[in-house]
């Protein structure tokens, strides 16, 4: 009779391992590692490319391919501090100051997660652009109608709708965990509600706004669907900066832009993510 | 919450704050925009916009979308126009444009020594050309006669690029018959000259209508391609793709038509075949690699760009499905 060296057990368990790490590889590493090597061939239409950095010398010396690098992470620092005001208060209003119509407003805070991006791109567009309501409200205060068509501020707006959920959702799991007895307390101690919410409620809050920030940065770095319908071309943002150079047939290029974006993306949720957190332990 | 960390964070994000709304508010005041198409991108990337911005300070963005896109954009604007400036591979927006009011008329300080087919005064002027090629897979051995064609074809996207423009141009004026031929052999409507010489390199079809230019770059990067003057019933067709500049109509950077009158100095011109192009003005090079011209017994195709009203009109029935 023939003895295995492995127990049944130990086999299936290889034996899932290899299918899932090779589906794994199939959906998710391997199309990544492709925009990797991609990245670092010199011809990849010709098929015979050779390893070349010059994708990434040219990215890193023009200013106009280095640019839209700069523009993400700039747009996502502004929404995010948009973000740790507007979705803190709408968390807060749904979750522990129960305004009228709470549900329905923690409801509709989910609705851009349903919405297709480019939706929300297009209403955007629709609303605060020369035709929409925007103009025409405008038009009858001021006398002069006001068009957010291609300016900076459509764009953060809609980095802002399209990451809301993201921070609504941290910030109320947080806050639904609160001990509202702390603060109680602390006011019947004699603490005006500004003091109680600096140093009772506001530390409390930390992880949400520690995980709501990172996930809010991460979701506007990578932002596409609804900045490619609103984004004026001089803040061109690095999504969009690869489908450009995608279609202009510049895949090496393309890629090394995509390698960059995830590298830093990865880098700065990490810093972020640990640092704070480690701070937040170390207090 | 009063811990080192969470200060720093405020302070790091604070200062984020102010640094980014500067920047980008200073990159929006100081930009000349450029509504361009992907095949001048080498062109305009490697010789001009360097030049240019080393000259006068003046950071020029280029927004490669198809033509018809770019239009739509401007209307959008509402009187607020984004771009400075439309450098195109076909006049045609800059004729409708001009007279739906979108585009300011101009003169550029050169204009004597443009030759008449290459500008209508005072819409647009064209500052480089590329002949309308017929580029096919190697494989087929001759480029096969477009009067009897029998392999797969890609018609680029009449509404959305320039290069398809040019092959309704083609075939309306030279043989509707085979332009419907060439449409029943399509499976696959490029939305612009680059993406439409790359459908022959990675076989989604056999031929096409392409740019020398375009082809030529590709070429240099190793791309399988060949290419000749569209062959049609026998005879070879010279069509040229005029690049063409208009200035937009409230455009917000005042130096735009210094850009325009840029691309017409000597130290672009001559330069313009190393990014195989053909430059406007005589006594210049022709790009190494490219089709010899007068080719024996051609037939030249210089549209007149003011009737095209006429051409527009064509353009739907070129959409496979539409």
């Amino acid at each position: 009779m023939v003895r295995f060296p492995f127990r049944r057990a130990t086999l299936e368990r290889t034996l899932w391992t290899v299918i899932v790490w090779f589906l794994f590889g199939l959906f998710v590493l391997g199309p990544l590692a492709t925009v990797f090597a991609f990245s670092f061939t010199s011809s990849v239409l010709s098929g015979t490319g050779t390893f070349t950095l010059k994708w990434y010398g040219q990215l890193f010396s023009q200013p106009g391919l280095y640019g839209p690098l700069i523009r993400s992470f700039e747009i996502a620092v502004i929404v995010v501090v948009f973000q740790l005001m507007f979705g803190t208060i709408i968390a807060y209003s749904t979750v522990r100051a129960k305004i009228f119509g709470a549900k329905t407003l923690d409801t509709l805070s989910n609705i851009t997660i349903a919405v297709p991006s480019v939706v929300v791109g297009l209403s955007l567009l629709s609303f605060y652009g020369p035709f929409g309501p925007f103009a025409a409200i405008t038009q009858f205060l001021f006398g002069n109608p006001l068009s957010l068509t291609w300016t900076l501020w459509i764009l953060v707006f809609a980095h802002v709708i399209e990451t809301f959920p993201y921070m609504v959702r941290s910030m109320a799991a947080v806050l639904v965990k609160l001990d509202a007895h702390l603060e109680s307390a602390a006011r019947s101690l004699g603490a005006n509600r500004l003091h109680v919410f600096l140093t009772i409620t506001l530390p409390q809050l930390k992880p949400g706004l520690v995980a709501g920030s990172v996930l809010v940065l991460s979701r506007s770095i990578a932002e596409f669907g609804a900045t490619i319908i609103v984004v004026s071309a001089v803040l061109k943002t690095a999504p969009i900066a690869i489908f450009t150079q995608a279609e202009a047939g510049s895949l090496e290029l393309a890629s090394a832009y995509s390698v960059v974006l995830m590298l830093v993306s990865f880098v700065a949720y990490l810093l972020m993510s640990r640092w704070l957190l480690k701070g937040e332990t170390n207090a | 919450m009063r811990s080192k960390a969470f200060s720093i964070a405020v302070l790091v994000l604070s200062v984020g704050l102010v640094v980014s709304l500067t920047d980008l508010y200073k990159v929006q005041q100081g930009t000349l925009i450029v509504y361009t198409t992907p095949a001048l991108q080498s062109l305009l990337e490697s010789l001009v916009v360097p030049l240019f911005q080393r000259e006068t300070g003046i950071g020029v963005t280029l927004v490669y979308v198809s033509a018809g896109e770019q239009y739509t954009r401007l209307r959008m604007s509402g009187g607020h126009p984004e771009a400075d400036l439309f450098l195109h591979a076909s006049p045609l927006f800059l004729e409708k444009g001009s007279s739906e009011g979108f585009f300011l008329p101009f003169q550029i300080t050169r204009n004597a020594s443009v030759p008449p087919n290459f500008e209508r005064a005072p819409v647009w002027y064209a500052f480089a050309w590329s002949p309308l090629a017929e580029v096919y897979n190697p494989a087929l051995g001759a480029p096969p006669d477009l009067a009897f064609l029998n392999t797969t074809f890609g018609f680029p996207h009449p509404l959305l690029s320039n290069n398809g423009i040019y092959s309704v141009m083609f075939f309306e004026n030279v043989s509707a018959a085979a332009g419907a031929r060439a449409l029943a052999h399509t499976v696959v409507q490029p939305v612009n000259a680059r993406s439409n010489i790359l459908g022959v390199v990675d076989g989604t079809f056999q031929v096409t209508l392409g740019y020398e230019g375009v082809t030529l770059f590709y070429k240099s990067q190793g791309a399988r391609v060949a290419f000749d003057l569209p062959l049609l019933g026998g005879r070879r067709f010279l069509t040229p793709v005029v690049f063409s500049a208009g200035v937009v109509k409230g455009h917000p950077n005042p130096r735009a038509l210094d850009f325009i009158n840029f691309l017409f100095r000597d130290e672009i011109q001559s330069n313009i075949s190393r990014f195989y192009f053909r430059a406007v003005l005589p006594g210049f090079p022709d790009p190494a690699g490219g089709i010899t011209l007068p080719a024996p017994g051609m037939v030249v195709l210089n549209y007149d760009w003011s009737r095209w009203s006429s051409l527009e009109s064509a353009l739907p029935k070129y959409v496979v499905g539409g």
